[in-house]
């Protein structure tokens, strides 16, 4: 088997990382950036900084990883060949459907500053999945929380004028019962 | 040639990653949620039920307010009904109906559904407020897609009711629901309403038949 095809993933603070082209091309921005050859001496990123990078590319790697396995263990039950190994390969296969459940839940288990920068980062180089998971996290802390809740959730300032929340404070009082 | 090109794109490289210092700088030492993007944060609205989007997210600053006001299309799909966590009492369903005219003015005329709680007045507001944008012709053909009205003894007794006490009585407003559900559907089949109202009309405190329920929908549909 040869070995996959690797690139050089370059942060804005000059942190270069080394991934398979299937982890990197997770990423749309990424997949056209090679697509247009703009691979040479690596891929400057320059809208995210290593720590998040790296966040980043675990996630990556951990899902072409399983998308991999999925398509490996899909190959052999096709073919039928050697009972034993597609067998062994199928039930990797399917562990990681609950394997990745549960490391995508594990892996939004962060302070808000990082889910920051990840939402961020997901939509800069644009990962979709990613980026839904990061959403769904923010919309599940928010969920059912007054205002003022979610403000201390976030660290986010009520900057309303006194003006503007008498006057939104009138016009949606259902609000505030 | 070759060489140009690489010579170009270390050039534009260099550029970028110098700019790019910059917004760094500005975007990503500090974490304000309140300048979140845009466009992510109606991804994340988009996931709330709209009633968090009305009382909670959309009340928390002045740029999630205005995310939450100004986007029709967080508002296209209205779904303001109680669910099984939801505590129903007088004030919280006057608060639904109060949060569903909201609603309707942020989809600015945009609503394709709606499902919740609605009176007689709701009703008229919903309609008044959708009809300038839909033109005649389209209101008598409308999509093949849009959903039928669908409703569930089920779902009506516990999203559509207003509190009641008394088993018999429950029962009692649940069979005329049911009825009135019945009323709706075939009136808004028969007279083709131009968007899909998957909401249960309830007079409150009046005897809404069947025929009420019908001569209204027909008020609603010459208004069209």
């Amino acid at each position: 088997m040869a070995s996959p095809a690797m690139v050089t993933l370059i942060s804005s603070d000059d942190a270069r990382f080394e991934v398979t082209e299937a982890a990197a091309t997770m990423s749309q921005t990424i997949r056209h950036m090679i697509e247009d050859g703009c691979t040479d001496g690596g891929i400057p990123l320059p809208n995210v900084p290593a720590r998040t990078l790296a966040k980043v590319l675990e996630y990556c790697n951990k899902h072409a990883a399983a998308t991999a396995a999925e398509s490996s263990a899909a190959g052999g039950a096709a073919a039928g060949s050697d009972s034993g190994s597609s067998s062994s390969a199928d039930s990797a296969g399917k562990d990681d459907g609950v394997d990745l459940a549960s490391f995508d839940k594990a892996f939004v288990e962060v302070d808000t500053d990082t889910l920051y920068d990840l939402l961020l980062a997901a939509n800069y180089l644009d990962v979709k999945t990613l980026l839904d998971l990061c959403c769904q996290k923010v919309a599940d802390m928010i969920r059912g929380k007054t205002p003022e809740q979610i403000r201390q959730t976030f660290g986010i300032k009520n900057d309303f004028s006194p003006e503007e929340e008498e006057k939104i404070r009138k016009e949606n009082q259902w609000a505030f019962e | 040639m070759h060489g140009l090109c690489i010579y170009m794109s270390k050039i534009i490289k260099t550029m970028i990653i110098s700019l790019s210092r910059v917004c760094l700088q500005v975007s990503m030492e500090k974490h304000d949620w309140a300048a979140l993007p845009r466009d992510i944060l109606l991804e994340i609205l988009g996931r709330l039920r709209q009633v968090d989007v009305l009382r909670g997210a959309g009340l928390a600053c002045e740029p999630w307010w205005r995310a939450a006001v100004e986007e029709p299309a967080l508002w296209r799909t209205i779904d303001l009904a109680f669910n099984e966590e939801d505590h129903i009492d007088q004030q919280a369903w006057d608060a639904r109906l109060a949060m569903a005219r909201a609603a309707v003015d942020r989809s600015a005329g945009q609503c394709e559904s709606f499902h919740g709680v609605v009176n007689g007045d709701l009703l008229g507001y919903l309609t008044a407020r959708q009809y300038p944008c839909t033109q005649g012709a389209v209101a008598k053909e409308p999509p093949l897609d849009w959903p039928l009205p669908l409703f569930h003894a089920a779902r009506a007794s516990r999203t559509v009711l207003p509190p009641s006490r008394g088993a018999r009585r429950r029962r009692l407003r649940h069979r005329r629901a049911n009825r009135v559900a019945h009323a709706v559907q075939v009136a808004s089949e028969a007279e083709g309403l131009p968007w899909a109202v998957t909401a249960v009309l309830l007079f409150h405190g009046t005897r809404g038949g069947i025929g009420k329920v019908k001569d209204y929908m027909k008020a609603c549909w010459v208004l069209m």
